[in-house]
């Protein structure tokens, strides 16, 4: 019984980290989108050194040329999804201690370029859509430049509208997986 | 009695030329009011490959027009019918083909409304079906047939792995003979033709950016148009084809923007803080209606060139989008949704009378056919993606062959010639 309690502890420390964005979905959801992300978070802080983590894990550790390890604080960057309300915009509650931390990573690390790919469900037209899907990029990308530090240069924006969904369904569960913004680290 | 007996020749249609079998006609409210018209099979026919029956070719275009009721050619005369048209195949020693063909009077002095041969390789006797459709439409209406033109759509397959590929292809009306000019691992959208038929505009999604490209059919050869940050989007060729609207967020919203082909200067038409998208000229060339949310939802407005003045142009439902003129600059075609269900309306631009043209739901993208007689539009059957047309009274529907994949964002082609 003592390592279940340990792992369901890692397991709450994990989700208390708020790396894996929860807002909106019920939590089986969440694993499963996450767990079919191929996104593989990469950073380089100096020529030749690159930090690697998945979204899904709570440490992230970087090298340095020296092959000194510092293990990066938790909750500080990663490829994250950040889910949206119908025909809305505004970044969940939720989400903002995450997209704050991303933020702050980018301020520090003026090398560190993300791209944020904005999404819609599919109903509706499809270049409206890309409207959409670049307004809740935008969105994201301005709460992120409230940081100082953050270089607009570091942030690009693209809007797939409804032409990349995450889920295939015709229905308010897939809507719900494919109403979002991907951010991801590129160099 | 009558209807019946149509019925069962256009089922006649279907099963007897199976390369057509895929084509499928629904019946929506009859065809009452429509030309009655024969066609004979023409004699040597039965030696023509599956595809190639060009009496069958002529006959479904002339159905499928929207304008023509077909009829028995023994029944011609007593279902007084405006034309009979009879033809003969004959294979020449070279391997080519000689069509000829006769419109006929049924009633009256039954003199010959046009008579005219062909002499074309096989793989050129669907278009020469096609000719022979559009001259007999164009005799018996007086206006042009679009049985030659092409339509242009993105086709996109599964390729496993959670990779898709998207395709650029361009096809005869009917659907068949499809190209594809463009493949891609990322989405193609809005591909749109200039008025002279010989190039698209598109959006392509290459390199993880939106970017605007035109492209020569014939060659294949394509030219990047715009590339700037954020969206580049909804291209639209002007009428006299010198300038291209677009989308373009240079200013941090989507906005209306005017890019003159010849140097690049690009013009911005409209402002402010809504999201503007989806332009599509007047016919001539004086305004562009657009897809806005300034009011508050999506809904069409039109901006005047010469002064950039937008007026509002839908009120009823609370989401219409993807306006296009029809070529008699009347009516409007658009995206409208009513308790949820998106569906293709028809607008008259004066009157504002509303009228919804078709019924599944899920329709989108639709694009009139350049004599503004019918529409094409993308909707879903049977899990797939596939294309739609409906006539502009929303009387006769039928829906292309259906593909491997998903069809969408059909474009008609401008009359040829």
């Amino acid at each position: 019984m003592k390592w279940q309690t340990s792992i369901m502890t890692g397991l709450m420390g994990c989700a208390a980290l708020g790396l894996v964005s929860c807002s909106g979905m019920n939590d089986t959801e969440t694993v499963l989108a996450q767990a079919n992300s191929t996104d593989v978070v990469e950073a380089s802080d100096t020529a030749g050194t690159q930090t690697q983590g998945l979204a899904n894990r709570g440490r992230i550790t970087a090298y340095d040329n020296n092959s000194n390890a510092t293990t990066v604080a938790n909750n500080s960057h990663g490829s994250a999804t950040y889910y949206f309300d119908f025909d809305k915009s505004a970044v969940h509650q939720a989400d903002i201690d995450n997209v704050m931390a991303q933020a702050r990573y980018l301020a520090s690390h003026p090398q560190a370029h993300i791209l944020l790919a904005g999404h819609t469900d599919e109903r509706g037209s499809r270049e409206y859509n890309v409207a959409l899907g670049d307004r809740r990029a935008r969105a994201l990308r301005d709460m992120i430049l409230t940081v100082n530090g953050v270089d607009a240069r570091q942030i690009r924006i693209v809007s797939y509208g409804e032409e990349k969904p995450a889920a295939l369904g015709h229905n308010e569960n897939a809507y719900r997986q494919n109403r979002r913004v991907q951010l991801s680290y590129r160099r | 009695m009558k209807k019946r007996a149509l019925i069962g020749l256009i089922f006649c249609l279907i099963f007897v030329s199976p390369a057509f079998a895929a084509l499928d006609l629904e019946l929506t409210q009859g065809i009452e009011g429509s030309i009655p018209v024969a066609v004979e099979p023409f004699a040597g026919s039965t030696e023509l490959g599956r595809d190639y029956h060009v009496d069958s070719i002529v006959a479904l275009d002339l159905q499928n027009s929207g304008r023509f009721r077909l009829v028995a050619p023994e029944k011609a005369v007593a279902m007084h019918s405006d034309g009979l048209v009879t033809g003969s195949v004959m294979k020449l020693r070279d391997g080519r083909y000689r069509v000829h063909y006769q419109l006929k009077e049924v009633i009256g002095s039954q003199q010959a409304l046009l008579d005219q041969h062909f002499i074309v390789q096989e793989r050129d006797l669907r278009r020469v079906a096609h000719i022979i459709a559009d001259a007999v439409y164009e005799k018996l209406t007086g206006e042009k047939g679009v049985f030659s033109t092409q339509i242009a759509y993105v086709l996109v397959q599964d390729v496993g792995g959670g990779e898709r590929r998207y395709m650029l292809e361009v096809a005869d009306a009917d659907g068949f003979d499809p190209s594809v000019l463009v493949t891609s691992r990322e989405p193609i959208m809005s591909p749109t033709w200039s008025p002279n038929g010989s190039q698209l505009a598109y959006v392509s999604f290459e390199d993880e950016r939106a970017q605007v490209f035109t492209l020569h059919v014939a060659s294949g050869e394509r030219t990047l148009v715009s590339s700037f940050a954020g969206i580049n989007g909804a291209p639209a060729w002007s009428p006299d084809g010198k300038q291209l609207a677009l989308v373009l967020t240079k200013h941090d919203k989507p906005k209306i923007f005017v890019l003159r082909l010849a140097d690049g200067r690009m013009r911005q038409v409209t402002f402010g803080h809504s999201l503007d998208t989806e332009p599509a000229w007047s016919p001539d060339g004086g305004s562009l209606v657009f897809t806005s949310n300034r009011g508050g939802s999506p809904q069409i407005y039109k901006v005047t060139l010469a002064n950039n003045k937008v007026e509002r142009m839908t009120f009823v439902g609370g989401y219409n989008a993807r306006a296009s003129f029809t070529p008699d600059g009347k009516h409007m075609v658009m995206l409208h949704r009513e308790r949820g269900m998106f569906n293709i309306a028809l607008q008259d631009v004066r009157s504002g009378t509303v009228q919804i043209l078709t019924q599944s739901g899920h329709d989108e993208s639709p694009s009139v056919a350049p004599n503004g007689r019918v529409v094409l539009y993308a909707t879903r059957y049977g899990g797939q993606g596939v294309l739609s047309i409906v006539s502009m009274d929303g009387r006769l529907r039928w829906r292309l062959p259906a593909r491997e994949g998903d069809v969408r964002e059909p474009a008609w082609s401008p009359l040829v010639g």
